[in-house]
């Protein structure tokens, strides 16, 4: 009998826990396999989109309370311990942990009403577009956009300088200290920090040194500015030295040949006539800081017979690379037209060059994506490289009559390769070897115009994204196994695309195979669902908030399998891409108040680091697939494709 | 600038002021309108370049220039046809006096631009184009200061009056600074 008791026991438990266990699955079955048009059960098959959905009908765009409910009112204390109990009822972390928010912004309070505004627990909008972040040692660097559209004449926030501290689990970066912000117009107008890379190293005297870099200017281009910083400290110690270059991105190169050599690659992204400026910020000789910053060589894609700038289309719509669908007709839930595009700006606007310096990952825009050879820069020093004899240090003009938009000169084209920095095509032995045959001029032109079409990887025309190919960063470890790759050169590249300032469709990322350099291909992508024009359009305004943020994928931290970008918007998320064919999402991390994630995902000792423009800084811990990939004691700051070791600076 | 981004695209933090609100001001749709305007001298004023100078430099530079400013123009047509297309026509704006805009070249300064060549050439067009791109910076400015007090982001706007005020101050002090090494001018202060 007590067996018999003890057996119907066992067994009801037995079923109670398979029913637990299988009731929500099934009931989110049944739900996921109903025809949505007649509500019949259909056979089950994968979603879409199996990224997660922000919940924008309800997702706090504003102050919360203790409860995380919207109020303007709450104390600073409430308004803190809110967002994290808003982010679990609403479930925007998944295989992340929320460890720390540290807003910078500060808020003001109206005595009339008691309300706060305008600071980063408020999820004020201070800037918009990318904002300058870095990490070296246990020194942070976060630099906000500064709009005056948003934060009004004369309001700026200064670049912040945080100590991380030695358990940063439990205990979040702590101030130090900060660089004033650059004002114009006698202090009215903000200057936007996009860029920041603070770097340690030491140079052959054995001398423990380090800088931080900065990108500072009102709108597309900022001034490229050295400065050096104590490393105990993490505080600058001069006032900076300006290289005369605007950039939009940068990429801070840090030669393994010569640790006295540091390179600045700045993107001008037009704002100025060069594409790619490349900077000696260090004397090669003795590692120190230059006062006045050394030109090293330069590329203009349009220079070489590439696709001019700004490329207007003819009269029916045609580019020379075809036609863009035109949503400008529709209008979404904030009244803003849909999409359309007038214009291929066809500009560099980032890159990455790799680890050896023989390699430079373009991403220009709406010319695409494309891969430089750098050899002369990696392989010789600066003073060779100003001398003249060893390379061109500015891109070929190969035009006839050096007439840019006309005709391409066949005969000035073999002499590209001997510019300092060249598309990898140029020095290709087969395209060589084609342009000094005996072919005719009409054949080479035409053969070499497909092969230079092929070797930038563009989504558009037809897709509209008016910045278009975005960032580019190569996966690190997993080497192209093709025959004679002795450099290790990789097999993929991670080409987020970006469509700036909201209008209807997002845009998101992809991998291109770039196993042949001179003809990468796109293998693998991933979107929100509002890449999709009708979802874009529907989707709600959530409650509270004053503005929308870009929407789209922006800066990705590339791992060997996994991927944290900033999708601003929609968050950071953590995408595997052991299989670059079908990348999938396994991880989401979206803090409220609502805001604008824009920095790259910086890694340091295994924790992630963001910045938001509507919230300020944010500390996450990955936990999902491939978390051991993470690096638990070294650094991936920016678009870096291997760690720097995080033991120096700052401790 | 165009470089910038984008084209009608461009928007922004679109805002409260969106809705079913109107997509501009008047105010709005006069910056878009004055600034074409101010543009399309610039690009009359880069095509005097290639057959009065030699310089690498500056054709490079008169040729970005121009390309820049007609891109521009065609983001700022493309956004006033978007109004037009929502029932704001953009109101006429007769341009009368001149010159008819703050830092645009008179018709007596045009034609003697046109007449010049070699060092004095470089000279009038260089100090033209500065004071032309600074009364650009100083609309744009304005536009600016306006969205912040009416707490507004014009689709499209904000991102361009930034874009105009960082790009057009670089170019002049590029501009100053050839001034000074061409030997035409006195050294100006940098930006």
């Amino acid at each position: 009998m007590r067996r018999k008791l003890a057996y119907l026991i066992s067994l009801s438990v037995t079923v109670w826990c398979i029913v637990q266990l299988q009731t929500p699955a099934a009931r989110a079955q049944s739900q996921r396999c109903t025809n949505p048009n007649d509500g019949k059960p259909v056979d089950c098959v994968p979603a879409t989109f199996t990224t997660f959905e922000i919940p924008f009908a309800t997702l706090p765009g504003g102050r919360l309370n203790a409860k995380g409910e919207l109020d303007a009112t709450s104390s600073p204390a409430d308004a803190h311990r809110g967002a994290f109990v808003a982010a679990r009822k609403l479930g925007l972390f998944r295989n992340f942990e929320w460890l720390h928010w540290v807003p910078t912004a500060p808020s003001k309070k109206d005595p009339a009403t008691g309300k706060w505004s305008g600071g980063d627990l408020d999820g004020f909008p201070t800037g918009w577009g990318s904002s300058g972040f870095g990490i070296a040692g246990n020194c942070l660097y976060w630099g906000r956009s500064n709009s005056t559209n948003t934060t009004g004449p004369g309001v700026t926030i200064d670049v912040k300088i945080f100590r991380i501290q030695p358990n940063p689990e439990k205990d979040p970066p702590i101030e130090v200290g900060s660089m004033p912000q650059l004002t114009v117009d006698d202090g009215r107008t903000a200057v936007r920090d996009r860029e920041l890379r603070p770097y340690n190293y030491t140079s052959t005297d054995g001398v423990e040194r380090m800088l931080v870099v900065r990108s500072a200017g009102t709108g597309a281009g900022g001034d490229v500015i050295t400065y050096t910083v104590d490393p105990k400290t993490c505080l600058p110690t001069d006032g900076g030295a300006n290289t005369s270059v605007l950039a939009h991105e940068f990429y801070l190169w840090h030669d393994p040949r010569n640790p006295n050599r540091l390179l600045v690659l700045s993107q001008t992204y037009a704002a100025q006539p060069d594409d790619l400026v490349i900077t000696a910020i260090t004397d090669e000789k003795t590692g120190l800081v230059l006062k006045e910053p050394q030109f090293v060589a330069s590329f203009t894609l349009e220079d070489i017979g590439g696709p001019v700038r700004n490329e207007r289309p003819d009269a029916t719509g045609l580019f020379s690379s075809g036609r863009f669908v035109d949503y400008r007709r529709l209008t979404d839930q904030w009244g803003r037209p849909g999409a359309s595009q007038v214009s291929m700006v066809n500009n560099l606007h980032s890159g990455t060059m790799s680890d050896d310096g023989e390699r430079f990952y373009a991403a220009s825009t709406t010319a695409g994506m494309f891969v430089l050879d750098t050899e002369a820069i990696a392989r010789h020093t600066n003073a060779e490289l100003a001398s003249g004899t060893v390379c061109n240090q500015r891109s070929s003009n190969a035009w006839i009559d050096e007439k840019v938009g006309g005709v391409v000169d066949v005969k000035k084209l073999p002499a590209i390769a001997t510019d300092c920095l060249h598309p990898v095509l140029n020095s290709d032995p087969g395209v060589l070897a084609m342009l000094r045959s005996d072919r005719s001029d009409m054949d080479k032109l035409a053969r070499y115009t497909r092969l230079e079409t092929r070797s930038r990887f563009s989504f558009n025309p037809p897709l509209v994204a008016s910045t278009a190919t975005h960032s580019a960063v190569p996966v690190p470890g997993r080497p192209s196994l093709t025959s004679g790759n002795a450099g290790n050169r990789p097999a993929w590249v991670v080409v987020t695309e970006e469509h700036p300032f909201g209008p209807c469709p997002e845009r998101g990322l992809r991998i291109l195979n770039i196993e042949s350099e001179i003809t990468p291909t796109v293998i693998g992508a991933i979107a929100q669902s509002d890449s999709l024009i009708e979802n874009c359009l529907k989707q709600p305004k959530p409650p509270g908030a004053l503005a929308r943020p870009n929407m789209h994928a922006h800066n990705p931290t590339v791992l060997p399998h996994l991927v944290f970008v900033n999708w601003q918007g929609h968050g950071v998320r953590a995408l595997d891409i052991s299989n670059p064919f079908a990348p999938r999402e396994v991880g989401h991390a979206r803090p409220v108040p609502w805001g604008e994630i824009v920095t790259y995902p910086d890694i340091h000792d295994g924790l992630i680091y963001v910045g938001d423009n509507n919230t300020g800084l944010h500390v996450f811990k990955y936990t999902g697939p491939y978390a051991d990939e993470v690096p638990k004691a070294s650094i991936y700051s920016s678009n870096r494709t291997s760690p720097h070791p995080s033991a120096r600076g700052g401790r | 600038m165009v470089r910038l981004v984008v084209p009608l695209v461009l928007c922004t933090l679109a805002g409260t002021a969106f809705g079913q609100e109107r997509l501009y001001t008047g105010e709005d749709l006069a910056f878009l309108t004055h600034m074409v305007a101010h543009h399309r001298q610039a690009i009359d004023m880069a095509a005097l370049v290639p057959a009065r100078s030699d310089r690498k430099e500056f054709l490079a530079f008169a040729r970005y220039l121009a390309g820049a400013q007609r891109a521009e123009i065609d983001q700022m047509t493309a956004l006033l046809q978007a109004a037009a297309d929502r029932g704001q026509a953009a109101p006429h704006h007769a341009m009368t006096g001149d010159p008819p805009m703050p830092g645009m070249l008179s018709k007596l300064e045009m034609a003697a631009l046109e007449k010049s060549s070699g060092a004095e050439f470089a000279r009038l067009w260089l100090q033209g184009m500065i004071r032309h791109h600074q009364a650009g910076v100083d609309m744009a400015l304005a536009q600016q200061e306006r969205d912040f007090t009416n707490q507004r982001q014009p689709y499209g706007i904000a991102a361009m009056a930034d874009d105009i005020v960082t790009t057009q101050r670089g170019e002049i002090g590029m501009m100053k600074t050839w001034l000074s090494r061409w030997g035409l001018a006195p050294a100006a202060p940098q930006r």
